[in-house]
């Protein structure tokens, strides 16, 4: 221990005396361990901690019934109490469905996100309200019996003050009285990672605050998510095979109102549908993937300063090594010195992090649903940083360590001071290294490549609409107390005053906006189409109204958009897209055929152009639109055309809304461009922070064979005076010094490009519109990589052309 | 075959002016073996690199043969030392990481000849030097001597007019020292021309002619009157 500590002195000793050396490790290795903290610091947020304030989320999961990990069916009422009466696997199964809820009364009047909640909710959860208390069980059991709501932290205080008398008081959700319960804790949000609501209300209430029917006796209205914990000792296997065997129970008993697929499907809350999860899984394991590579190179980098900066070190080390010092003690001290480099750069690393950490946030770009992804630097992100520092303390020190301490004291110590015999190892070494590092740079900038290109590709794509010039804005009538009828007319008024806007082209109210996060879809049968055994016949579905395609400048190919007559009173219509009309009646006039849904008979009137829908690599799939003034919507979001910036017309249509209902909010005002860019979320982000890490390790690259090749042509300087001495022209020595590094940039890209050709296969999730082995990203980036790499050795060559021989030959 | 004319070397340094070579004027003739001597120091080193046209910076004037070597610039000199020069040292400058056989060929491949035609020389002067054997062995795998005699027969394998060999014989023991002298007075009767640097009286009498230098001067034998 003793040794330990004088050992730790003296690396620090050592340091101090070379500083530059120091500063360039401890950078260099900051930023590596920095990109690492950080990625898992987002890991960390979002796939390990995915429910914040719930310690113990392993033995979690979501469950979803049909559909697929993106667009995802959830659960009927009645098919949840059948399934949480019959289970064994689970010791307690929460169902809830998440809402915008519109507050009034005391106080502004508020658009939250809110959840109704089973009342069993906080108690599976183990989450203690700070103030009040959660749900009884007896508030699961009357509909419409409960009018009792926990509030969040946030709300308590923005809303409240913070004031402890808040238990008790009225709280007006959606016009209907609820008594506040309970406050919960600060870090709780909510089940879904990544986003925020700031109310729970008992299911009970679900009729109070979701307009149209009652829902809670109809097996066929799928609308909750159920998350359950498992019963000790049951694995997520188990809990499937019996979800399995109960919800087939339940569909023989209930077949009509179980078309479809209906398999229920386990997801840990790692990969949670619903949640940012979807897209974290896919996106975080890979860019820290990539983080290890930026760390293994800025340790390869290191590594090689601290073999250039050994031979000044033989000396010592050799005269230890003679007064006795065993092999082993040696290497531990230079790798206590290595260590002491890494736990600086992990110091600062953890300063990086800390700033870093939020950006992802930035990311993000806005949509209608509240995301919160709190990104913190907690104890999981220190300690892992602190692991990851020491890791790479020995990585990076452990070779020149033995390479050093590898040596017979004897020949050094009598060695003459310029022999340049005891270089040649520790050169070889170096160039090995050195190798590595062009491969491994190759191989970032080859992915940061892709993705930049990815990234390009996502945004110029066409999604079979023009995003441009299009301002967005939200309503919502039946908070606001509007019936039905009224609803509708007021819809109607106000796209009559809209149209009439100077700038304004054309508008169209919609109740979705295209590659957001949420989608509606129904199941439908289309008029003389037989499913094939087992075929989900859920079609996916907008509910928009007269001129949105005409809006959106998506191409009407057959037939008429709706109009402001297609209305409750007249015949039921709807428009298909050509996926719809080829799958469903290939080879026949689809206009005037009919499609079967909630109960009712639609006429197809117009055939729309395919478009993209959830995502930007999407096969076109059949997609049904409805007439927003036949199938009535409370929330609406207005979709204008407008000439120039559309947020620059954001006033006037405020106005045109507030004329008619002078206390209506108007929300999540943004343009098309805006909310699609959530479809390339994943492509910007890898692109910006790969693209980053691509940077660095361009720089990186090129500062190591740098070095080495200016390392070793010092070392050479003899060689080069014999061999002009012999008769070498300058021009010689510069092809020998170049061709030395060409030699060295050429293997570590052979190498490079092959790796690259095995590992960006990986990344074929989220490449979008390039290929993970493209031609031109491989090529031009090697090119890149190739001359930065040549410039790097240029200086050098420079210099060993400018070598004395008669300074280089003088040596006594 | 050599006229140096007030060549004149300086080393400047933040300090000031140090003189290194004064006023050399010197004539060498086709086929002579001259001995330089003179005290460490003296700057006799100095004048072989000038000479050989390792160094470039200097004043004065110097023809070689019929090339007037200060009016060249520094690529056709290089193009004269190796048409014309072969350099010995005393601390023998072979390369470490390079076979003898690889040490031999190194001077050719600076100068265009075919790879083949290479090979045959390296062999006609493994022979030659009766070293075949050693061909395939690494510098340090050999002794002082034989080292020196590699040496030699790498300045030599360019076929140059003029050798110069400063202390070749430094590092040797006397009999490898005469085995090296002996084989420089053999190429001098077969016509090279040989400037030599010795401390070595001995030595200093294989030549015809001897130069001392001192402090930069020449204190004796710049002239043929000079000569024995
Ligand atoms: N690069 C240099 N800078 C300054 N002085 C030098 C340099 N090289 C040699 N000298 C000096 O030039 C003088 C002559 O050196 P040199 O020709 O090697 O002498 P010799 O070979 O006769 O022993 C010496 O005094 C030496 O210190
Ligand atoms: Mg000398």
């Amino acid at each position: 221990m003793e040794t330990l500590l004088q050992d730790l002195r003296y690396s620090f000793r050592v340091l101090r005396k070379s500083p530059s050396f120091a500063a360039i490790a401890v950078l260099t290795l900051a930023l590596g361990i920095g990109a690492n903290s950080t990625i898992f610091s987002w890991i960390n947020s979002t796939l390990l901690n995915p429910i914040p304030g719930v310690r113990h989320t392993s033995d979690f999961v979501v469950m979803t019934e049909g559909g697929t990990a993106r667009s995802p069916i959830p659960f009927s009422y009645l098919d949840y109490m059948d399934l949480r009466n019959r289970t064994r696997s689970f010791s307690g199964l929460i169902a809830y469905d998440i809402n915008p809820m519109n507050l009034t009364g005391t106080g502004k009047p508020e658009r939250v996100w809110g959840t109704l909640a089973s009342a069993n909710y906080f108690d599976v959860l183990g989450i203690h309200p700070i103030l009040g208390r959660g749900f009884l069980p007896v508030e699961d059991q009357k509909p419409g019996g409960a009018p009792v709501v926990v509030i969040s932290y946030r709300l308590w205080q923005i809303r409240f003050g913070g004031d402890p008398s808040v238990i008790g008081r009225t709280l007006r959700i959606d016009q209907h009285p609820f008594t506040i319960i309970g406050v919960a804790p600060a870090v709780f949000q909510g089940t879904q990672t990544g986003m925020r609501t700031e109310l729970w209300v008992p299911l009970m209430m679900q009729q109070q605050i979701v307009s149209g029917t009652d829902r809670l006796p109809l097996r066929s209205e799928t609308w909750l998510m159920l998350l359950g914990q498992l019963a000790p000792g049951v694995t997520r296997g188990q809990a499937q095979a019996e979800m399995d065997l109960l919800m087939n129970q339940i569909v023989e008993q209930f077949p009509d109102s179980h078309l479809g697929n209906n398999a229920v499907t386990l997801y840990p809350l790692w990969r949670a549908p619903f949640s940012a999860n979807t897209y974290m899984y896919v996106l975080l394991p890979v860019l820290m993937a990539i983080a290890g590579v930026v760390l293994l190179l800025a340790c390869a980098n290191v590594a090689n300063l601290m073999l250039v900066r050994s031979v000044s070190r033989r000396r010592e080390i050799a005269i230890r090594l003679s007064i006795g010092a065993s092999r082993w003690r040696l290497v531990r001290q230079l790798l206590i010195e290595s260590v002491v480099l890494s736990s600086a750069g992990g110091i600062l690393a953890m300063f990086i992090t800390a700033w870093t950490t939020g950006m992802l946030g930035q990311f993000i770009p806005p949509t209608n649903i509240p995301i919160a992804l709190d990104f913190q630097v907690d104890r999981a992100v220190f300690f892992v940083t602190f692991a990851i520092s020491i890791l790479s303390g020995v990585i990076f020190g452990i070779l020149p360590a033995l390479r050093a301490s590898d040596m017979a004291p004897v020949t050094v110590l009598k060695e003459d001071a310029g022999s340049a015999a005891g270089g040649l190892h520790r050169a070889r070494l170096s160039s090995a290294l050195v190798v590595t590092q062009i491969s491994l740079s190759l191989f970032l900038l080859v992915s940061a490549g892709l993705f930049i290109r990815s990234f390009r590709q996502a945004q110029r794509f066409n999604a079979g609409f023009n995003p441009d010039h299009v301002l967005l804005a939200s309503y919502s009538l039946f908070p606001a107390g509007y019936t039905e009828a009224r609803g509708l007319e007021f819809h109607r008024q106000l796209l009559a005053k809209l149209e009439t806007l100077p700038g304004v082209q054309s508008v169209a109210l919609a109740s979705w906006v295209p590659l957001g996060y949420v989608s509606d879809s129904l199941p439908a049968s289309p008029e003389g189409y037989v499913p094939q055994p087992h075929e989900s016949m859920e079609i996916a579905e907008a509910t928009v109204g007269p001129n949105y395609l005409r809006t959106m400048q998506i191409p009407l190919i057959a037939g008429r958009e709706f109009t402001v007559n297609d209305t409750g009173t007249s015949q039921p219509v709807a428009i298909v897209n050509q996926k719809f009309a080829d799958r469903y009646w290939p080879h026949q006039e689809p206009l005037g055929k009919r499609i079967y849904a909630y109960g009712v008979w639609f006429t197809v009137v117009g055939i729309a152009h395919n478009s993209n829908y959830y995502s930007l690599s999407e096969v076109p799939q059949p997609f049904l639109y409805l007439p927003i003034f036949q199938d009535y919507y409370s929330t609406t979001i207005i979709h204008a055309r407008v000439l120039g910036d559309p947020l620059a017309y954001t006033t006037a249509v405020e106005k045109a809304i507030h004329t008619l209902d002078a206390d209506l909010p108007v929300y999540d005002e943004s343009t098309l461009k805006l909310r699609v860019q959530v479809a390339s979320t994943g492509q910007r982000i890898a692109g910006t922070f790969v693209g980053a890490f691509g940077l660095l390790a361009l720089i990186l690259a090129a500062v190591g064979i740098y070095g080495v090749i200016a390392y070793t042509t010092r070392q050479r300087s003899h060689e080069i005076g014999i061999r002009m001495a012999l008769g070498a022209q300058q021009s010689d020595v510069f092809r020998l010094v170049l061709g030395q590094g060409l030699r060295m940039i050429l293997a570590g890209l052979a190498i490079g490009l092959a790796l690259s050709f095995v590992l960006t296969r990986f990344l074929r999730n989220i490449l979008f519109g390039v290929g993970a082995t493209d031609a031109l990203t491989f090529v031009g980036v090697a090119m890149l990589l190739c001359v930065v790499a040549l410039l790097a050795c240029y200086i050098p060559a420079r210099r060993a052309m400018r070598v004395d021989p008669m300074v280089a030959l003088r040596y006594e | 075959m050599i006229k140096l004319r007030d060549v004149e070397k300086v080393y400047e340094s933040g300090a000031g002016k140090t003189w290194v070579l004064r006023r050399i004027n010197l004539d060498i003739a086709d086929g002579d073996f001259i001995t330089i001597m003179g005290p460490s120091g003296a700057g006799k080193s100095t004048l072989m690199g000038i000479i050989g046209m390792l160094d470039g910076a200097w004043k004065g004037e110097y023809h070689l043969l019929e090339n007037a070597v200060h009016k060249l610039d520094n690529r056709r000199r290089v193009e004269l030392h190796k048409k014309y020069i072969g350099f010995v040292f005393q601390q023998y400058h072979l390369l470490d990481n390079l076979t003898v056989a690889e040490n031999l060929d190194l001077p050719l491949s600076y100068r265009d000849i075919k790879k083949a035609e290479r090979e045959g020389m390296v062999a006609d002067i493994l022979d030659r030097f009766q070293i075949v054997g050693k061909k395939a062995l690494f510098p340090n795998q050999l002794s002082g001597g034989q080292q020196q005699l590699v040496a030699v027969a790498r300045a030599v394998i360019g076929k140059p007019k003029l050798i110069l060999a400063d202390e070749p014989t430094g590092s040797l023991h006397s009999s490898q020292g005469k085995m090296i002298m002996d084989l420089l007075k053999k190429l001098n009767q077969d016509g090279t021309t040989i400037i030599q640097v010795t401390h070595n009286d001995a030595w200093a009498a294989y030549g015809n002619r001897i130069i001392q230098l001192a402090d930069g001067w020449i204190v004796d034998g710049a002239s043929k009157a000079g000569a024995v």
